[in-house]
């Protein structure tokens, strides 16, 4: 191992995300609407956190802030603050432009449509790669992505670098978009629902093989789902987030042991399992669903002092 | 053999049906509009005699399919038959005409392309900011004049007022025409290497080139906002955004090529409607083009004239259209790779 400065070693133990006291607020035509209400919520390096809620609840909302995409929208107020190792990137996008697709990356719950239909996949790998190294070759961006296609199980990546999307079949381009997510090798990746358009099976499937390789790398992970189910087996701690607001927060173990906020209940009741298809039947509200935040022992973010 | 090799071949051969319909339409509507041809050919003080005559040799006196038939042997032989009124042969003519309607629509579509769709993406790309509601405001101004009414506004402002450009014509009447190779005063004069014929012909075309584009570039400017902003909205832009491409990068590529796609159609049905729209502006600038040829063979009621103008254009529209589907074909690899089965 080599000796290590100061400032990296700081960074190591800091967490890779940290989001805190996170409100977002759409302008829309019809009054503002307030998306994301005081969240906070962290990811420390090597690990995976789960993000679950129902559609709606702010979700892919979260996973837009941390790649910097919402703040170069018009019509939005972001407030907080939300650290990517040490730096802040509210306020400032110059480093999270400089980050996202290399040192933050993410995959997206419909690979087929995410993948731009008129350059083949060589080309976006291509791209993607050039992200790390702007000047490498194609012969080299062609190699490394040989090796990424063959770490997905894709068997003939010739041929699969030479497709375009509408000619793969949507497990294929879910593992596409997985070898695209890890290539340039980032340190946290936001995957928000992935491959929950692929059909349950394959979903299962893609899912393992995505938990594989970044368990390999040591990758850490927001995983987003709406499904309960899916965040017990991938993450190791797990945040339930409620019409904008972080409802409970928990180590998966504990979680699923001793579900405390009245609207985790509901959702722990309402559990699709993996191999099942669909949303959750939560009720429309009751009254305990707005309590206050419940944050188990042990979960709350190490402080840098501490640490 | 390639998919688009056979879409290619299934498309001239459709072609050339539309063609032979196009001809055996025009055959019947230029025999049976009011009017003897050969009489107005032959002016009110030949004898009736010589209208007979006439009548014989052009085999007026025949059947119309006898005639058509007559025509189509002609038209096999390579030739469009003869002009009654000029007694040239109407491929003489249509060749003497054609390359200057040629040159002011390829130069018109040149910027149609060239200005109506970067400014489109530009105005995509700053949506919603001044240089955007500009463009727009510009391109509905374009898009809802007329192009002769274009072609007086832009002669009088900097052909009369200004005196930057010339009022009409092809080339300065000092100057003789360069030597006919292509007909395209343009290229003939650079073939020639004669530098001062390109620049005057350049000057005599911008004007009249420009007022039949107008409509064409504000609707391409509309258009390829339109699906450019559309294209912006889909998940493998976010995704572009999410892994950090430049955003120049994603205007000028990632959402340009898929959003040209639906341009492209359209461009090619404006590019060929510039055809129609030629002959308004090529009177106001005296420009010695097809169109204004076309209606002086409809009032003289130059039979084989008016079918063989109509043949050229509509060969001209169809080749128009292929070419578009052969770029949309580049452009969009579904249409590729599906081409044999589409
Ligand atoms: N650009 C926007 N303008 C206005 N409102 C928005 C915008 N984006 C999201 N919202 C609103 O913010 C709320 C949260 O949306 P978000 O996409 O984060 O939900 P989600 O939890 O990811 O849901 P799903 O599971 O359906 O993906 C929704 O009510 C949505 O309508
Ligand atoms: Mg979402």
């Amino acid at each position: 191992m080599s000796p290590a400065s100061a400032a990296t070693v700081n960074e190591r133990k800091a967490a890779v995300l940290a989001v805190r006291s996170l409100s977002v607020t759409f302008q829309s035509p019809t009054g503002p609407f307030e998306a994301l209400r005081n969240v906070t919520l962290h990811v420390r390096p090597g690990e995976k956190i789960g993000l679950v809620g129902e559609s709606g609840s702010g979700k892919s909302t979260i996973a837009r802030v941390v790649l910097g995409l919402l703040q170069e929208e018009r019509d939005v107020a972001v407030s907080g603050s939300v650290r990517l190792g040490l730096r802040e990137i509210l306020g400032d996008q110059s480093f999270i432009r400089e980050s996202r697709g290399d040192r933050v990356s993410m995959i997206f719950q419909d690979a087929v449509s995410a993948l731009n239909p008129t350059f083949t996949i060589g080309d976006q790998f291509k791209e993607v790669l050039r992200r790390r190294n702007p000047t490498i070759s194609t012969a080299a961006a062609l190699r490394r992505a040989r090796v990424a296609l063959a770490d997905v199980y894709l068997h003939e990546p010739d041929r699969v670098l030479g497709s375009y999307v509408f000619q793969l079949s949507g497990g294929m381009s879910q593992r596409v978009m997985i070898a695209l997510a890890l290539i340039n090798d980032p340190d946290l990746i936001v995957a928000d629902e992935p491959g929950s358009s692929l059909d349950v099976t394959v979903q299962a499937r893609t899912l393992h093989l995505m938990n594989d390789l970044i368990g390999r790398r040591r990758t850490s992970v927001m995983f987003i789902s709406h499904n309960l189910g899916v965040v017990r087996e991938f993450a190791d701690r797990v945040y339930v987030i409620y019409r904008g607001g972080i409802v409970e927060h928990a180590t998966t173990a504990q979680l699923f042991a001793d579900p405390r906020h009245p609207y985790t209940r509901a959702l722990l009741a309402a559990i699709p399992r993996l191999d099942q298809r669909g949303i959750p039947d939560v009720p429309e509200t009751i009254p305990g669903f707005a309590d206050p935040l419940i944050e188990h022992e042990g979960c709350e973010e190490p402080s840098l002092a501490s640490a | 053999m390639s998919p688009l090799v056979r879409t290619l071949i299934h498309r001239l051969a459709a072609s050339l049906v539309v063609l032979a319909g196009v001809s055996m339409l025009m055959f019947v509507v230029a025999r049976v509009i009011p009017g003897d041809p050969a009489r107005i050919a032959l002016g009110p003080n030949a004898t009736e005699a010589q209208v007979e005559a006439l009548r014989r040799e052009r085999h007026l006196d025949q059947p119309i399919p006898v005639q058509y038939w007559e025509y189509v042997r002609e038209v096999a032989r390579g030739n469009l038959g003869n002009s009654l009124y000029s007694n040239r042969p109407v491929r003489q003519d249509i060749a003497q005409y054609l390359p200057a309607t040629l040159e002011l629509i390829f130069a018109a579509a040149a910027m149609i392309v060239l200005i109506g769709i970067p400014v489109g993406v530009l105005s995509a790309r700053y949506r919603r900011r001044l240089g955007d509601h500009l463009g727009r405001v510009g391109s509905i101004v374009g898009v809802s004049t007329p192009a002769f009414v274009w072609g007086v506004i832009l002669q009088l402002v900097f052909a009369y007022f200004w005196r930057l450009f010339p009022i009409e014509g092809r080339l300065a009447a000092s100057l003789p025409p360069p030597p006919p190779i292509t007909g395209f005063f343009v290229i003939d004069s650079v073939l020639a290497g004669d530098g001062k014929t390109l620049i005057d012909s350049l000057h005599h075309l911008a004007l009249p080139a420009l007022a039949l584009a107008m409509a064409g570039i504000g609707q391409t400017a509309r258009l390829t906002r339109a699906s450019m902003v559309e294209t912006y909205r889909k998940p493998f832009i976010e995704m572009a955004h999410a892994y950090g491409f430049r955003e120049a990068r994603i205007s000028n590529r990632y959402a340009f090529r898929p959003a040209l796609v639906p341009v492209l159609t359209i461009l090619g049905l404006d590019i060929a409607a510039l055809l129609g729209n030629a002959f308004l502006v090529e009177s106001v600038f005296g420009w010695p083009g097809l169109s204004r040829y076309g209606v002086e063979v409809i009032l003289h009621k130059d039979l084989d004239a008016i079918v063989g103008t109509v043949l050229i254009i509509a060969a001209a529209f169809l080749v128009a259209n292929i070419a578009v589907d052969l770029l949309v074909a580049v452009v969009n690899p579904r249409i590729r790779f599906a081409g044999g089965r589409a």
